[in-house]
């Protein structure tokens, strides 16, 4: 249904050039549901406005279906856009517009004769649930009728493809959860191929079947998504589900960490929990040199699906040379862990 | 007061209205395309081009900040060309105008610049072409605020027609001077400053009341 390649996406900024995306290849079979997740600034938005190209791509290419989006000129463009609904964080919606009106607004846009867009009109507002708001103005609803006028405007053309920026980040949890469900029921009842960008995990958890990680502008992993949720492939996947445990060290031991990179004697360690016995064989790793001396400084780990999934911070203390000694030990188990970097007098 | 000084009164009133209906009209109706190519050409905007960006915003400045005597003056030649004459109320259209229209382009860019740019995103997403952004969206979403732009130019409108009528442009500006400075008759210059101030205040409340209409329940910008 979706085919990417080689994606990257480059503007200049003002500090200087910017890579949103890096060389981002994936496919999306029809009917399935892909989640992009990421930090701040890892490129998701960027991501689902190159794929019906708003924003244009630098390098690579987008296929919808059989349409090569790429190699379209602006008018074909603009046609090919009326297959891919696009669902917005604050729902953008106009003002003036009523519910009806802002439904119609696709439709009239391609040209289609009155009484067409009247009938169609209707159609989707029963398939959003908003008949009875259908001559309201966007300010008279509430954010899940809003998304839901958002949705139906979305599906005006009968889409194959929906991409959703943030879809219920806008929402309380229950407008959220009906705002998934409907989005779930519509992607079973016609097929719907989605795309979405959430950082809401439960968001994720209950509307993909995939999903893709971006870091920086890479796309770190694809992966269906109870396997994302018991075992991520990826440090940045492992990162998303514990985001909060970074924030929970020392901030300033954190900050003289990052000023001096590399090994020390007393060295800042972050590893990434995805399995029960990560732990264990972390400790059994690093006791087997009785010369160094382990801290936790943070840690956050729970359990998903009966898996032990988190991320585990300790200041380790001894001379650097055993310290990298356990470190190549500890990288042979493949254990994933990340080298803050060292301070002083930190005993 | 004598009949005469009301019928002087009235005549001037329409000679008022006459000149700064006709030059709003006339300003609003080079102003808003001005105002959009503003928009429109600036940086990451729908039609970016920096050269017409430029080149408009420097004559729109430059026009600007020319003191409007000056102006009133500096015209004249242009005046006679387009009116005929150098005098009266259609003579004082042409100086009025020609200030308006860069001061309200440089009202309609703002407020066209409120419209939330996430729905001209969404309405590309729709599969507008630039045109139908313009048309069907970011003009129809500004009404309100294009409609409280126009009312702050009317009012300073009536304000410059006082000053065109000094110099020979007739209406209420040209009354007040004329009986209540040369001829030493405050009571006319009263009545005068009196029908300026309800002017712009039936002018300020009309374009307050369209708004509130026009914004339709959106909270009003």
């Amino acid at each position: 249904m979706l085919r990417v390649q080689g994606l990257h996406c480059a503007y200049a900024s003002s500090r200087g050039r910017v890579d949103a995306l890096r060389d981002v290849s994936f496919e999306v079979p029809r009917s399935a549901r892909l989640a992009v997740v990421g930090g701040s600034g890892a490129g998701k938005s960027t991501l689902l406005r190159c794929l019906n190209l708003l924003v244009a791509p630098s390098r690579g290419s987008v296929q919808v279906g059989d349409r090569q989006l790429t190699s379209l000129d602006a008018r074909e463009l603009a046609i090919a856009r009326r297959q891919i609904g696009m669902v917005f964080q604050h729902f953008a919606l106009l003002h003036r517009r009523t519910a009806r009106e802002n439904v119609a607004l696709p439709l009239e846009l391609a040209g289609l004769p009155r009484a067409a867009i009247a009938r169609r009109v209707e159609e989707l507002l029963d398939r959003v649930r908003l008949r009875d708001e259908a001559d309201a103005y966007p300010s008279e609803l509430s954010g899940g009728q809003r998304q839901r006028v958002g949705i139906a405007r979305a599906l005006a053309h009968a889409p194959r493809l929906l991409l959703c920026d943030e879809p219920t980040s806008a929402l309380d949890a229950d407008n959220a959860q009906h705002v998934v469900a409907l989005l779930d029921g519509l992607s079973r009842d016609l097929e719907l191929t989605i795309v979405f960008v959430s950082h809401q995990l439960e968001v994720v958890r209950s509307l993909a079947d995939v999903v893709a990680v971006l870091d920086g502008g890479a796309l770190c992993e694809l992966t269906p998504v109870a396997e994302f949720f018991s075992q991520p492939r990826s440090p940045a996947g492992a990162r998303l589900l514990t985001p909060e445990s970074p924030m929970k060290l020392p901030h300033d031991l954190v900050s003289e960490a990052r000023r001096r990179p590399g090994v020390g004697p007393s060295t800042l360690l972050t590893f990434a929990i995805s399995s029960n016995d990560a732990t264990s064989v972390i400790f059994q790793t690093l006791s087997r040199q009785p010369s160094l001396r382990l801290d936790v400084v943070a840690a956050n780990i729970e359990s998903r699906g009966g898996q032990s999934v988190g991320s585990l911070s300790v200041l380790i203390h001894g001379e650097p040379p055993v310290i990298r000694a356990a470190l190549a030990s500890l990288e042979e188990r493949a254990v994933t862990m990340e080298v803050v970097g060292h301070v002083v007098d930190a005993a | 007061m004598s009949s005469t000084l009301l019928d002087a009164l009235w005549s001037a009133s329409v000679e008022t209205l006459v000149m700064v209906g006709v030059s709003s009209a006339i300003a609003a109706i080079f102003g808003l395309p001005l105002g959009l190519l503003l928009l429109v050409t600036g940086p990451r905007h729908l039609a970016p081009h920096a050269l017409v960006h430029r080149s408009v915003g420097l004559i729109v400045n430059a026009a600007r900040s020319t003191p409007f005597i000056i102006l009133l003056v500096s015209v004249i030649p242009l005046t006679r060309w387009l009116v005929g004459t150098s005098i009266g109320t259609a003579a004082a259209v042409v100086p009025l105008a020609l200030a308006a229209a860069p001061f309200v382009a440089r009202l309609y860019e703002q407020a066209l610049r409120q419209v939330d740019p996430a729905t001209l995103e969404a309405a590309r997403s729709l599969g507008a072409s630039r045109r139908q952004i313009v048309t069907r969206v970011l003009l129809p979403e500004a009404v309100p605020g294009l409609v409280t732009a126009t009312t702050v130019m009317v009012v300073s409108l009536v304000g410059a027609s006082a000053m065109a009528g000094a110099v020979g442009g007739g209406g209420l500006g040209d009354l007040g001077i004329r009986y209540g400075y040369q001829r030493f008759q405050p009571g006319v210059m009263a009545a005068v400053v009196l029908l300026l101030v309800l002017l712009v205040n039936a002018v300020q409340w009309a374009g307050d009341r369209l708004v509130q209409r026009l914004s339709r329940g959106a909270a009003s910008t």
